[in-house]
């Protein structure tokens, strides 16, 4: 192996290294930005507010709530109800992405592929009334959305990257 | 194999969440107290309004009757001396100025309210506070009326 060689392989290294800190970076976000939405807006009827009584941040929890109530005023109906979910598919869909990046295979398609197909199936088994829960257009077009989008983000990345 | 047990890891996680975004059963669940609203009478409905939230941040759900009726005369002014029914829950859609502007505090879901004298009236609880009461539109309109 010669010193240009060795060179080329480090500078790949760096630019895997930088792409997968910035797909871990934004799916840290999505999470978050779902978490914050379902904590602040979303009626404190859910599991997680159980969850937070346990460890002792429910009180954390209300504080933020009152301390962000007037958003609720500007924001429409779909982004409290439908969109933390499609942010948390994003979020994951990035982390597989940045765990697999570079070493495509058949694992790779199935662990990329699972969270989106169950999502996706879920809410057409609520539609046929296969399984309980209220289906919504607006929930899986947006399930939809994110799935391209990723899809999308990923490839642009992969095609900026050979140029 | 590391990244294979990586995406499990991840996925796990994933389904924990999803999980946690779920109705709790044990907590008020609008269906519930809708259920036990069609029995109609007071007691009743302390008991389903008592096993729905027990906790003390919730105090506009701890109303009787009568309790309901004070609001709706002396906090907002309707003409409503007795509350006679309370309609099942109906959950809001965040269509009304007042739903929008209180969305956050709202339980979701509302009750019709007919009183005494035939006027019909909506019952929003709110989480931490006394309860909003509007006419049957969701709004303040007509108040004193």
């Amino acid at each position: 192996m010669n010193i240009l060689q060795i060179k080329n392989t480090f500078s790949n290294l760096n630019v895997n290294t930088n792409i997968r800190f910035i797909y871990i970076t934004l799916s840290l976000l999505f999470l978050l930005f779902g978490i914050f939405i379902y904590v602040i807006f979303r009626p404190t009827t859910l599991i997680v507010f159980d969850w937070l009584k346990i460890i002792n941040l429910n009180n954390f929890a209300m504080f933020l709530r009152f301390k962000y109530t007037n958003l609720s005023n500007i924001l429409p109906y779909w982004v409290i109800y439908s969109l933390p979910f499609v942010l948390w598919i994003i979020s994951y869909l990035f982390l597989i992405e940045a765990i697999w990046i570079k070493s495509k295979n058949t694992f790779y398609l199935f662990w990329f592929c699972i969270v989106p197909i169950i999502s996706i199936g879920s809410e057409m088994l609520q539609l046929f009334g296969l399984i309980q829960g209220v289906f919504s257009y607006q929930d899986l077009m947006l399930m939809l959305i994110s799935c391209f989008f990723s899809y999308y983000v990923f490839s642009s990345i992969k095609y900026m990257e050979k140029l | 194999m590391k990244k294979n047990l990586l995406s499990l890891i991840i996925f796990a996680l994933f389904i924990f969440i999803a999980v946690g975004s779920a109705e709790s059963d044990s907590n008020s669940n609008s269906e519930q107290v809708q259920k036990e609203l069609t029995r109609a009478d007071e007691s009743k409905l302390q008991e389903a309004l008592d096993n729905s939230d027990n906790s003390a941040l919730y105090t506009s759900l701890n109303l009787t009757k009568a309790d309901i009726a004070w609001h709706a005369v002396n906090t907002y002014g309707w003409n409503c001396e007795e509350v006679i029914n309370i309609g099942e829950a109906v959950k809001i859609t965040k269509k009304t100025s007042v739903e929008k502007r209180n969305f956050s505090d709202l339980k979701g879901v509302y009750y019709p309210l007919t009183c005494s004298n035939g006027k019909k009236l909506r019952f929003y609880p709110r989480f931490n506070m006394h309860p909003i009461i509007t006419n049957a539109n969701g709004s303040y309109a007509g108040v004193g009326s």
